[in-house]
């Protein structure tokens, strides 16, 4: 069993951030955690989606259009370049947080197309991509569930962390001990939990660690 | 597309007609936290002022190709104290709200534009915009905000004039073809040099020889003046580009040429631009895709500078392409009723999914529940099928909270108790949506009238009432609880309800001992006749022959002069307080299981302990627990209904649906009389022998 302590935790998400802003990715503190000792680290990405299923919400729709100035001035500047159809985009806001029940790193996150609305749970159990598909939903509740936050209560999305120490002890045998493993250990873990929810971590992260020396055991 | 548009994207490089050069518009992108942050400023501290409030956007020029530029408005854009990080651009915005929605739509749109537009007009010809350039990426953000339903529209602009008039006589270069490796190189590594501020947006660019070097924006003119007069340096102005269009720089160009024109026109009428887009793959830069365009401004001679703020645009079309605002709806996510919904909602599907994946919960929340007492078991009772998300639920009681009950009835607090008392009903009822918002829980004051309990001239109309009250109640709900600590209040009810075939559980507690049990449901109105009680099945009681509380019984209850000694039900019985809750949690479960069977109450009980019955998907469903907590043993014994039974023979229902109220009230003034109707009385002149009294009663049984 691979688990490791909230200290080390804030250690590998501080290691980790140093190594996405020397690659010019863009993970960053959340700044608006209420809990003083809370420490959330996340990342925004956005993904070209697929024309926006319209609104289910009709009531939307109906507001919206009575809301419609007539003006067609605006629309007709030749500096403008025309977009046909508003390219429609997927928001994807991913948070790294530490699990005190199992004593591991969690991935949450949160979706929303580009009108603002949040994608919900059978959205998102729709949009796994077909690799991990039958490895996410052949076990769905356990795996991919909408829960509170623990840092914003807010609804998240999450990947279970149950078998999260079992999967990295496969993996990293060695108990991290110091920054460098620490850190090696929390992108061994966003490896395995990203992808299936749409995070790739490029492999420049991994290339970084062979250079480092391990601990001595 | 116009053919003009045609042109702008050809590939054709040979001198032509001048086009003029289209920039795409942004498209906002607002983070959902945004919304929460935003809430908690207008509660705190907006309120109702609708003064504007600067918002910090940011923007990038790090995109895959495919994506639209958004202007991205983060969570925490109302911070003042953001710091800025690189690969983001800073976007200076004002955020103006409106307190309804009819001043949202009657606010003049091109006033609110105007407005903005004459802030970016001032920073450009006062020469701020040199020293801050990022207000050259500024946007407005119309917003109404409907903090009942968490509703929020909101509008953005991008102003942008519609001076100068910006030709390009080629189109636009990738660096691939406009430059070589060793100079895209050099550029990318003089901009990353470049200290993080604000500024990233805009800047210039020497290059000499093949070397380039960034430069801030503000510099330009020096830049270019000492230039021109070199054979091997150029100057170009820089954006850190949005887009990634292969022809169409960002919008963020339209208003640094604004500027350029009407700072530098009169100097110089063509400029070269680098359009700076940069990827990272694998922690490697690469610009390939960035954008070189020569943009010509001799169109609109020097003299025609404008003295006054040009027509501006940038009002952001919606999501159907139509001039309006969009609409978000985040109650499923801030709403704190909503939240409280969907996180029990969740919470039982998680458990149907790793106990029963077939198990139906619509069924159990849908059931309409009817609580007989507002009591120990009534408290419990209501708590344990709030778990299992039942949402109606209507308690009755005619009591108020004494000083005792607190701390056994598990619904009621201190306070309840207070000024004589809450009526228990209310108090309950009441507590039910302190503990769950959505639940749609009634208290109902009623007494209800029992056999032997005479009713007085003066009571009449009101006993007339309860009781059509407890028809009515009976009638519509699906699931009727007796949970009384009287055995005779538990009579009417049962009549009723096996009269309108509705399911019937008693649970009844004992100093140590409880009893939990469903009614059968009879076949009323019918002529055939039950068969006999003799012929019941070796294993299994069918579900319409199940018997019922006073089944077992042989005198009617509210005989006063039995000499009986009843163990369960005395009034007010004080039991050891677990009973309670094991009963409780045994008449929920019971009531779970039926609705899970697919006979539901006409389920066949075993006769045996562990007999072979047909089961639901929470398995077989007993007729009745009888739980002993001195031995901790509990017996699930079955019984069929009994032919003389004062609460569900056929006498007794067929003499309610006839004579209705005149029948109820005979019984109310004289148990003699239900004994006569139910045929108990002919019962006892038939036997002499003691011996049969003794077995029948609800006694402690082995």
């Amino acid at each position: 069993m691979s688990t490791i302590s909230y200290e080390e935790f804030k250690t590998a998400c501080l290691e980790f951030l140093e190594l996405s802003k020397k690659f010019g990715d863009s993970w960053k503190l959340r700044s608006d955690i209420q809990d003083k000792d809370g420490l959330c680290i996340h990342k925004v990405q956005h993904i070209k989606s697929k024309s926006l299923k319209e609104l289910k919400n009709k009531t939307t729709c109906k507001i919206d259009r009575q809301l419609e100035e007539e003006e067609e001035e605006e629309s007709s500047d030749p500096a403008e370049m025309e977009t046909h159809n508003t390219t429609h985009f997927t928001t994807y806001d991913y948070h790294i947080v530490y699990s005190l029940s199992h004593s591991v790193p969690v991935l949450y996150f949160n979706a929303w197309h580009s009108s603002g609305q949040l994608l919900t749970l059978d959205d998102v159990w729709e949009g796994v991509d077909v690799t991990h598909r039958e490895q996410i939903l052949s076990n769905k509740w356990g795996s991919l569930t909408q829960t509170e936050h623990p840092l914003l209560g807010r609804p998240y999305f999450q990947l279970h962390p149950c078998n999260t120490a079992k999967l990295i002890a496969q993996v990293l045998p060695q108990p991290p001990c110091d920054a460098a493993t620490l850190r090696t250990y929390l992108i061994c873990w966003l490896s395995m939990f990203g992808p299936p929810v749409g995070l790739e971590i490029p492999l420049c992260y991994f290339a970084e660690q062979n250079t480092e020396s391990g601990c001595v055991k | 597309m116009s053919a003009r548009e045609g042109v702008a994207a050809g590939m054709d490089h040979s001198g032509r007609e001048p086009t003029i050069l289209q920039s795409v518009p942004f498209s906002s992108a607002v983070d959902a936290g945004f919304w929460h942050h935003f809430t908690q400023l207008k509660l705190d501290v907006l309120q109702l002022s609708e003064q504007a409030v600067p918002v910090m956007g940011s923007y990038t020029n790090t995109d895959t190709p495919g994506l639209p530029p958004r202007l991205y408005v983060e969570y925490d854009a109302l911070e003042r104290r953001k710091t800025a990080s690189r690969w983001s651009c800073h976007a200076t915005g004002t955020l103006i709200n409106t307190n309804t929605i009819e001043e949202f739509r009657n606010r003049s749109k091109q006033d609110l534009l105007k407005g903005s537009a004459t802030t970016l007009w001032e920073a450009i010809t006062s020469g701020q915009a040199l020293q801050d350039p990022s207000v050259l990426a500024s946007f407005l953000m119309f917003t109404f905000a409907d903090l009942k339903k968490y509703h929020f529209y909101y509008w953005f602009a991008f102003p942008a004039f519609t001076y100068p008039k910006a030709m390009h006589k080629k189109p636009p270069q990738s660096f691939t073809d406009a430059l070589t490796q060793k100079e895209i190189e050099s550029l990318l590594a003089s901009y990353t040099s470049q200290e993080v501020d604000f500024n990233q947006g805009f800047f210039s660019i020497t290059k000499s020889d093949e070397e380039f070097t960034v430069h801030p924006l503000r510099d330009y003119p020096k830049l270019r003046t000492a230039a021109d007069s070199k054979s091997n340096q150029e100057v170009y102005l820089g954006i850190s580009d949005p887009s990634t269009l292969p022809s169409n720089p960002g919008w963020t160009l339209r208003n640094l040429l604004t500027l350029v024109a009407i700072r530098w026109s009169k100097q110089w009428q063509s400029y070269k631009v680098v359009c700076l887009r940069v990827r990272t793959r694998n922690g490697v830069q690469d610009a390939s895709h960035s954008l070189v365009v020569e943009v010509d401004l001799s169109e609109e001679p020097e003299s025609l500078i404008p003295s006054e703020m040009p027509p501006c645009l940038g009002w952001e079309k919606n999501e159907r392409g139509k001039m309006g605002p969009r609409m978000v709806n985040l109650s499923a996510n801030m709403d704190p009723t909503r939240l409280a919904e969907s996180a029990v909602d969740l919470n039982l599907k998680l458990m149907r999914w790793r106990v029963a994946p077939q198990l139906n919960l619509g069924v159990v929340q849908q059931t309409h529940c009817l609580l007989l007492g507002a009591g120990t078991l009534g408290c419990a009772v209501a708590r344990c099928l709030m778990g299992w998300g039942v949402r109606h639920i209507t308690l009755v009681d005619s009591a108020k909270v004494s000083y005792s009950n607190p701390v056994r009835q598990n619904l009621f607090t201190f306070s309840d108790c207070q000024s004589g008392g809450r009526h228990k009903a209310v108090a309950a009822a009441e507590a039910l949506l302190q503990i769950f918002p959505k639940m749609n829980s009634k208290g109902v004051v009623l007494s209800i009238p029992m056999p032997g309990h005479t009713v007085g001239e003066s009571l009449l109309n009101q006993v007339k009432e309860d009781v059509s009250t407890l028809e009515q109640l009976i009638d519509e709900h699906d699931a009727i609880f007796l949970l009384m600590d009287s055995r005779e209040s538990r009579w009417l009810p049962t009549v009723i309800g096996a009269a309108k075939q509705k399911l019937v559980l008693t649970a009844a507690l004992g100093f140590d001992s409880f009893l939990v049990m469903r009614h059968g449901i009879r076949e009323v109105g019918t002529e055939v006749s039950l068969p006999s009680t003799t012929a019941i099945p070796r294993n299994s009681i069918p579900g319409k022959m199940l018997g019922c509380y006073f089944c077992n019984d042989v005198v009617a209850p509210g005989n006063v002069s039995s000499t009986h000694d009843r163990t369960l039900d005395q009034q007010c019985t004080v039991t050891r307080p677990g009973v309670s809750y094991l009963a409780a949690g045994h008449v929920t479960e019971l009531l779970a299981a039926i609705l899970q069977h697919p006979d539901k109450g006409l389920a066949e009980a075993s006769v045996k302990e562990q007999g072979n019955v047909k089961e639901g998907v929470l398995g077989p469903v007993p007729h009745s627990l009888r739980g002993f907590l001195g031995r901790h043993q509990l017996l699930t014994p079955a019984s069929t209904s009994f032919d003389q039974c004062s609460g569900c023979c056929r006498e007794v229902l067929k003499a309610y649906m006839e004579e209705g109220f005149e029948f109820l009230l005979k019984v109310f003034n004289s148990t003699a009389y239900l004994e006569e109707v139910s045929g108990l009385s002919r019962l006892h002149h038939c036997v002499d022998d003691s011996q049969v009294w003794e077995l029948s009663d609800e006694e402690d049984m082995e």
